[in-house]
C-alpha cells in the first residue's frame, strides 16, 4: 500500500481558487497510538460546525435533541350518568404505577378538567372512553377541545359519534386523537367531553383504564 | 346495569346526572370518602345502602323475569308441537 507521510505534527493544506485561504487537515500534537480515518464508499459533504464523535454505537453522542421527552396518561376514576355535551371536570387522576404506568418528564397538570402542558411543543393527545345505555339515546359521542386563549374560546380539535340502539342495551367505545401545537403553556390548554342524546352511563373506574387521556410530546413547536 | 350492582357508586350514578360526586381517596371508595362536587345534597349512608339493595333487587327481578319468559316461550312453542330443533331454528340458533 502506497503512503504519503507528513511528519512532525503534519498538516495538509488545501487552498481555495485564489490561493488566499486554505483548509488544514492536521494530526494532533500527541497520539496514543496509530489512528486511521477511513472514508466511506460514498459522497460525503461535511456540515459547518463541530463534528460529533461516536464510539461506534452512538451512545456517546452529545448535542442531540432527544425525540420524546414527555408522556403522560390520566384516567377518570368514577362513573357518571349524563346526557347532552359536558366537559369531564371531575375525578381525574394520573394513571397509577399499580396499573403499569409511570410518566415520562414533568407531566400534565389538571384543574377542573382543564389540562395544562408542562412545556411548549407539538403534542399528540388521545381520548377514549367506554359507556353504555338502555335508554332512548340513538347516539353517543365525545371529543377533545383545545384552546389558544385559556378557553375564552375553544377549538373542536377532535369529535366523533357512534350510532346506538334506542331502548336497547348498547355498548359504546369512543376514541379520538389530535395533534396540538402548544405555543404558550399559559394559554394553550385542552379538555375532554362526552355527549349523549339521552341518559348514558359513562364508566370510570379506579382499577382499570376505561376513560383515559394520553399526552405525548412529539417534538418542538414548528 | 349490565352486571349486578355491587357498590354504592352504582346507586350514586342514578341519583342525578353529571359528575356530581367523587371520592377523597379513589382507591378506597367507601361512604366516608364520598365527596360532592356540585354543591348538591349528599345522600346519607343509609340511602346509599338502601339504594344499592333496591338496584340489586331490580336486577335480580329482571333476570328472573327474563329466564321465566324464556322458559314460558319455549314451553308454549312445544305445546304448539314444535321440536327442539325447530325451536332452535326459529331462534336462529344453529
Amino acid at each position: 500500500m502506497a503512503e504519503l507521510r507528513v511528519k512532525s505534527t503534519g498538516t495538509l493544506k488545501l487552498f481555495e481558487s485564489d490561493n488566499t485561504s486554505s483548509v488544514t487537515i492536521a494530526s494532533p500534537a500527541s497520539l496514543g497510538a496509530d489512528r486511521t480515518v477511513t472514508l466511506p464508499d460514498a459522497s460525503v459533504t461535511l456540515a459547518s460546525g463541530t463534528m460529533l464523535a461516536t464510539d461506534g454505537d452512538g451512545s456517546s453522542l452529545t448535542g442531540l435533541t432527544p425525540g420524546i421527552t414527555e408522556a403522560d396518561l390520566w384516567y377518570v376514576t368514577s362513573s357518571f350518568t349524563d346526557s347532552g355535551i359536558d366537559i369531564v371536570t371531575a375525578n381525574w387522576s394520573r394513571f397509577p404505577a399499580s396499573l403499569g404506568f409511570n410518566k415520562m418528564g414533568t407531566g400534565m397538570s389538571e384543574s377542573s378538567g382543564v389540562f395544562t402542558f408542562p412545556s411548549t411543543g407539538l403534542w399528540k393527545i388521545t381520548w377514549h372512553f367506554y359507556a353504555y345505555h338502555d335508554t332512548d339515546a340513538s347516539y353517543v359521542g365525545g371529543g377533545i377541545y383545545t384552546t389558544e386563549d385559556d378557553f375564552n374560546d375553544f377549538i373542536r380539535a377532535a369529535q366523533t359519534y357512534t350510532n346506538t340502539l334506542s331502548g336497547v342495551l348498547s355498548h359504546v367505545g369512543i376514541y379520538v386523537s389530535t395533534i396540538f401545537d402548544c405555543e404558550d403553556t399559559a394559554t394553550h390548554k385542552v379538555e375532554f367531553y362526552t355527549e349523549a342524546q339521552a341518559d348514558t352511563d359513562f364508566i370510570g373506574n379506579a382499577t382499570a383504564g376505561r376513560m383515559t387521556a394520553s399526552f405525548t410530546r412529539l417534538g418542538d413547536t414548528p | 346495569m349490565i352486571t349486578r350492582p355491587d357498590h354504592i357508586e352504582d346507586y350514586l350514578i342514578t341519583v342525578r346526572n353529571g359528575q356530581w360526586f367523587g371520592w377523597s381517596d379513589h382507591t378506597n371508595k367507601v361512604y366516608a370518602n364520598l365527596i360532592v362536587h356540585d354543591g348538591g345534597r349528599k345522600p346519607t349512608e343509609q340511602e346509599c345502602t338502601d339504594g344499592l339493595v333496591q338496584l340489586q333487587t331490580d336486577f335480580d327481578n329482571r333476570k328472573t323475569k327474563k329466564e321465566t319468559d324464556k322458559a314460558n316461550a319455549n314451553q308454549k312453542l312445544k305445546d304448539l308441537g314444535l321440536t327442539d330443533d325447530e325451536i332452535k331454528e326459529i331462534k336462529g340458533i344453529n
